[in-house]
């Protein structure tokens, strides 16, 4: 499914759903305009995929917005995109990321869901909750990934680029 | 069928000799038997160094983790100087991905087999071990039980990249994989033909044909150049292969590839036209198991084999393998 993505005007920039995936054919250049001179603040939940040509037109992407927007925060990033935050350096540009989802995986019945977290200060690691009840049959849903190599990504943050 | 001696190992080798380097604990000694049931006579030593003439090996089998961190740093350095030096082939329970860069970047990494706590797979070690042996390096088949049969597409122009990739990803879906590991394995599949189609092709005088093609521009192969693409999966393991006519790819610019991506420098991500450097670095983390065939001139074949037992957790925690095999002629 190519890139798609939605504005929402607030006080002092945008808000810009962007879902899909995120490939060569990625148009990232009017949200370049978007966030001149503003806040830009870039909700990354429904990102389920990104290709090596797709990275290279994203970190184009940020390291424009950088220059240009007041402020860029990532908020709820999707296990794509933060499989990418581990894998890539400088993905995130000058950008705050400050929430990502979690991936959890039910094995009594094959369920997936995500749940939201929230980050603190570089000096207040996330914890990542092991389980959670699944969503469609009750039973206990494990986080789908390794913790540590989950958020692996914040030790690579210069401190105060981990939320506010 | 022995498990030769330190003596044995300096006295003579015959050329598709095989030596086995590890510690001295029950770990390795289960890789040792464990080849020397599979493949037959092994010589096994404690060192690199006791293997005065390691040219004599066909292959050097070392188990990475019962090496201490200067003898790691010996053993790179010792076999990047060699000028004829046999394949060798780690073995690894640790994420070692901390080591890649300084391993991919020496060029000695074409082999690297994950070891869990019952010893490496016995099936991937002897396939390794015998294509090294042997030289019939291709065939997506050998990593699959007799009875697994791949479906097969052809592609000739990137136009058809999309509904290839979206064929693949029914047929997982159909299978009940999980949407994250889908998401790797379209990932791969992605990566396999962009570089089928936009690397892999050169002219007649050896120089690529639309390597610094821009990846929306469309480009047309001609059917005798058709990308081979081949998928099944037995249950456990998901594979994945794309076999062009070119055999174009050296080794050592994929291992020059992997070395700088995962040096994560700020050349990390190329900025020339063509492709972003950073493919088969998305290939290999997105695999339990990356395998890349060269027949050069004539073929080269990527295979991809990603864990499906379980869930994204499952694969995560398995670890990573990864071989180059060029045909013997070549070497």
């Amino acid at each position: 499914m190519s890139m798609r993505w939605a504005v929402e005007s607030r006080e002092n920039g945008h808000m810009v759903r962007i879902s899909g995936s995120i490939t060569e054919e990625a148009d990232l250049h009017a949200l370049v305009a978007l966030g001149q001179g503003k806040d830009l603040r870039l909700d990354l939940a429904g990102v389920d995929e990104i290709n090596s040509c797709g990275v290279r037109e994203w970190i184009r992407f940020v390291r424009r917005v950088s220059e240009t927007a007041s402020d860029l925060e990532l908020v709820r990033c999707s296990p794509a995109i933060v499989r990418q935050l581990n894998m890539v350096s400088n993905f995130r540009g000058s950008g705050r990321v400050t929430s990502v989802m979690l991936p959890y995986y039910c094995d009594a019945c094959g369920a997936e869901q995500e749940r939201y977290l929230e980050l603190g200060g570089a000096d207040a690691p996330p914890e990542i909750q092991e389980t959670v009840a699944c969503e469609r049959c009750g039973e206990q849903a494990e986080f789908d990934d390794l913790p540590d190599s989950y958020m692996g990504f914040i030790g690579l943050l210069p401190a105060g680029r981990v939320g506010r | 069928m022995t498990l030769g001696t330190l003596a044995d190992a300096t006295r003579w080798a015959p050329p598709d000799a095989i030596a086995f380097v590890g510690g001295e604990s029950s770990s390795c000694g289960g890789i040792a038997r464990l080849l020397r049931r599979a493949v037959g006579e092994v010589s096994q030593v404690t060192t690199l160094e006791q293997l005065e003439d390691v040219s004599a090996f066909a292959l050097v089998a070392v188990d990475y983790d019962a090496l201490s961190p200067e003898e790691q740093a010996d053993m790179v350095a010792s076999f990047a100087l060699r000028s004829n030096r046999p394949t060798l082939l780690l073995l690894s329970e640790r994420n070692v991905k901390d080591d890649l860069a300084l391993l991919f970047g020496s060029r000695i990494l074409t082999n690297m087999l994950v070891v869990d706590a019952s010893g490496p797979d016995a099936s991937d070690l002897l396939v390794t071990v015998q294509k090294i042996r042997h030289g019939e390096i291709f065939g997506l088949e050998k990593y699959f039980v007799w009875g697994v049969e791949p479906r097969s597409l052809s592609v000739t122009s990137s136009r058809q990249k999309g509904a290839t990739i979206d064929e693949i990803d029914a047929y997982v879906r159909r299978i009940g994989v999980t949407s994250r590991l889908r998401s790797l394995i379209r990932t791969v599949a992605d990566e396999f033909l962009s570089n089928a189609l936009y690397n892999a092709p050169v002219n007649p005088d050896g120089s690529s044909r639309y390597g610094s093609t821009p990846r929306t521009e469309v480009v047309e192969l001609s059917p005798g150049e058709r990308v081979e693409v081949r998928y099944c999966c037995d249950g456990r393991r998901f594979g994945l292969s794309t076999t062009d006519p070119f055999g174009s790819l050296a080794p050592n610019i994929l291992q020059d590839y992997l070395a700088r991506a995962f040096r994560a420098g700020p050349d990390q991500i190329s900025e020339t036209p063509g492709g972003a450097g950073l493919g088969f670095y998305q290939i290999l983390g997105s695999l339990s198991h990356f395998v890349v065939n060269i027949d050069p001139g004539r073929r080269t074949e990527m295979i991809g084999l990603v864990d499906v037992s379980g869930s994204f957790r499952t694969f995560a925690s398995g670890g990573k393998s990864f071989n180059i095999f060029v045909t013997e002629r070549s070497r």
